[in-house]
């Protein structure tokens, strides 16, 4: 169980986590989904005490995790695949992390097995590649058989059957009734391996819900109406689901434009607008963060100019 | 996997005891420790035999003429071929010092070892323990060793003195003092995260300073003064065997002032001591 509250985090001027409440549970997978820049490895970083909070708490199973007396059984947490040093072999570098908490030898190889590292764990990390260093982040998270995990990215640079092997596991921890917080900015990704899904953007949490119900909410294809006269225009489509959106209009799902056009001039119905809004999984996720990705491409020369 | 596994008990938890030992397997699990430990040894002992070949030209007169050597002068040479690698020895124990952490921060390593020590000062302390410790022993086997390669030499010009107390006791200064001078780099690398700021800042109070202080003190008064405390200058005395007569001096001339070992062994811990306190500052304060 992880919970923040009113977490911030100001880097100078630049605000990169903005007062945010979140809790994730155990017995299931907890997506931390948004762009860039959206703040998500920084309230990673503070869950696990290494950047301190401007303001607000975050406490692991009711204890900030500076205060835990076995951080490496608390907490498994994989924040980049580089947190290593690339001149120690993967095995000294697993064991020293053991040592730390008295965890022997054999721990550590079982580590190795479970993560395929076997034929490589006297190789020293600097010539790995990053999918065999994501697998040895992944094997040292492992290593005090922790309650909780957090992985950053945890797919990052695997091959295709890593990423199935990276599903499976945390599915497979959730399972066992641990915590597991994972990151990505894949909505792909978080739709196949999470139960939950928190969105951030720009350091604020954008969505909070069950991931059917984030499927849900971002819908099939919706049309959006605004019309004088919703009550007539909803009775005019008995079979469509409507909702009022906050600016006013509607938003109809289970009947198409053309459908809601015709409906609307039977019962002489004035339209101020009629908008197809086709959906996706990831077009609602650009749709919920498009206003706060960071860093856009495509900006004018004089714009970038501008940054500099 | 089962739902608890086996082979991690269920009361493994962080001890001092245990970080000082996760520290050791970092600093044995790397090549960088062996080959500043060889460069130490060889540049140690290879000083020693080097000056152990050529020491029949110190028990020369000024007339040219040999002299007869007395038991002052065999003590002065046998510990000068003893000691003087030391002055090698103290740049690479000082750059090791720096590496231990520097490398973790430009790897990253650091990360994974303040996420597994949150305390984060414990992390820094095994790491002290560790160098000390390394640094010490390595001291003292180089400068038993020193005095193994320069004795045959110095025994057949008579040079040769037995080590007794006061010769032991030198040697224990010269480990020591390469121990806090792998203390000193620790602090400093810590405080300013990379290796080259912190084997350019070690280097310039090892060795720049005292010798821009010595350049500066023949026009301005009082930086004699100073001189004895610098820690190279520190260094310098703990190995050194204290004389009881006054050197004979041409007149006008003063003796350079030389602080006795046991406060010249807690001047240098003052050194280190300072460098890590700044260290453990930064590193408990600051964001990983």
């Amino acid at each position: 169980m992880i919970e923040a509250t009113a977490l911030s985090k100001r880097y100078g001027s630049r605000t990169a986590v903005d007062g945010i409440d979140f809790t994730v549970r155990p017995g299931i997978v907890t997506g931390f989904l948004g762009p860039n820049g959206a703040g998500k490895s920084t309230t990673m970083r503070m869950i696990v005490g290494l950047d301190r909070p401007t303001a607000g708490a975050v406490t692991v199973n009711g204890k900030a995790y500076r205060e835990q007396r076995a951080p490496l059984r608390e907490v498994g947490v994989l924040l980049d695949a580089k947190a290593m040093h690339t001149g120690r072999s993967a095995y000294h570098h697993l064991l020293a992390m053991a040592a730390t908490h008295g965890i022997g030898k054999q721990r550590v190889n079982e580590v190795i097995e479970l993560t395929g590292l076997s034929s490589v764990a006297r190789k020293r990390v600097g010539g790995f590649s990053l999918g065999m260093g994501q697998r040895l982040g992944i094997a040292a998270a492992l290593l005090g058989d922790p309650a909780t995990l957090i992985l950053d990215e945890p797919v990052n640079g695997l091959d295709p059957e890593g990423v199935q092997w990276v599903r499976k596991l945390v599915r497979h921890l959730a399972g066992e009734g641990r915590t597991v917080l994972l990151s990505s900015h894949l909505m792909s990704e978080m739709s196949q391996t999470a139960d939950h899904i928190i969105v951030l953007g720009r350091g604020r949490v954008l969505a909070d819900a069950p991931v059917d119900e984030i499927i849900a909410g971002a819908g099939g294809a919706t049309v959006r109406v605004r019309t004088p006269r919703p009550d007539l225009l909803a009775a005019a489509l008995p079979e469509a689901q409507h909702s009022t959106l906050s600016d006013g209009a509607l938003s109809v799902s289970g009947a198409t434009a053309e459908q809601v056009g015709e409906a609307a001039a039977r019962s002489g119905v004035v339209l101020h607008e009629l908008t197809p809004v086709a959906s996706s999984l990831e077009e609602a996720y650009m749709a919920l963060t498009q206003d706060e990705i960071e860093y856009r491409a495509g900006g004018t020369p004089a714009a970038v100019e501008e940054t500099r | 996997m089962t739902a608890t596994s086996a082979t991690v008990r269920q009361d493994a938890h962080l001890t001092l005891g245990r970080v000082v030992r996760s520290e050791w397997i970092k600093f044995t699990s790397l090549r960088s420790t062996y080959w500043t430990t060889g460069i130490i040894l060889v540049l140690w002992l290879g000083i020693a035999l080097l000056f152990a070949l050529t020491a029949n030209f110190t028990a020369v007169g000024p007339d040219g003429q040999p002299i007869e050597p007395n038991d002052e002068m065999r003590q002065s040479v046998t510990m000068t071929a003893v000691t003087t690698g030391a002055f090698f020895g103290m740049l690479v124990a000082a750059i090791q010092g720096v590496l231990t952490i520097s490398g973790e921060y430009s790897t990253g390593m650091i990360r994974s070892s303040l996420a597994a020590v949150p305390g984060r000062l414990a992390v820094l302390l095994g790491k002290a323990v560790v160098v000390f410790v390394w640094m010490f022993l390595l001291g003292a086997v180089s400068s038993l060793g020193a005095y193994l390669v320069a004795l045959p030499f110095l025994g057949s010009y008579d040079l040769a003195v037995p080590l007794g107390s006061e010769e032991l006791l030198a040697m224990l200064g010269a480990a020591a003092y390469l121990g806090i001078v792998g203390l000193f780099g620790l602090g400093i690398g810590t405080l300013v995260r990379s290796a080259a700021g912190g084997i350019a800042i070690t280097v310039a109070v090892l060795m720049v300073i005292p010798m821009a202080l010595g350049v500066l003190s023949i026009w301005i008064d009082g930086i004699e003064d100073i001189v004895p405390y610098m820690l190279d200058s520190a260094g310098n005395a703990m190995m050194t065997i204290p004389s009881d007569t006054e050197a004979a001096l041409p007149p006008g001339m003063e003796a350079p002032t030389v602080l006795a070992p046991p406060v010249a062994a807690l001047v240098a811990s003052a050194w280190a001591a300072v460098a890590l306190v700044l260290g453990a500052l930064a590193l408990k304060g600051r964001d990983a």
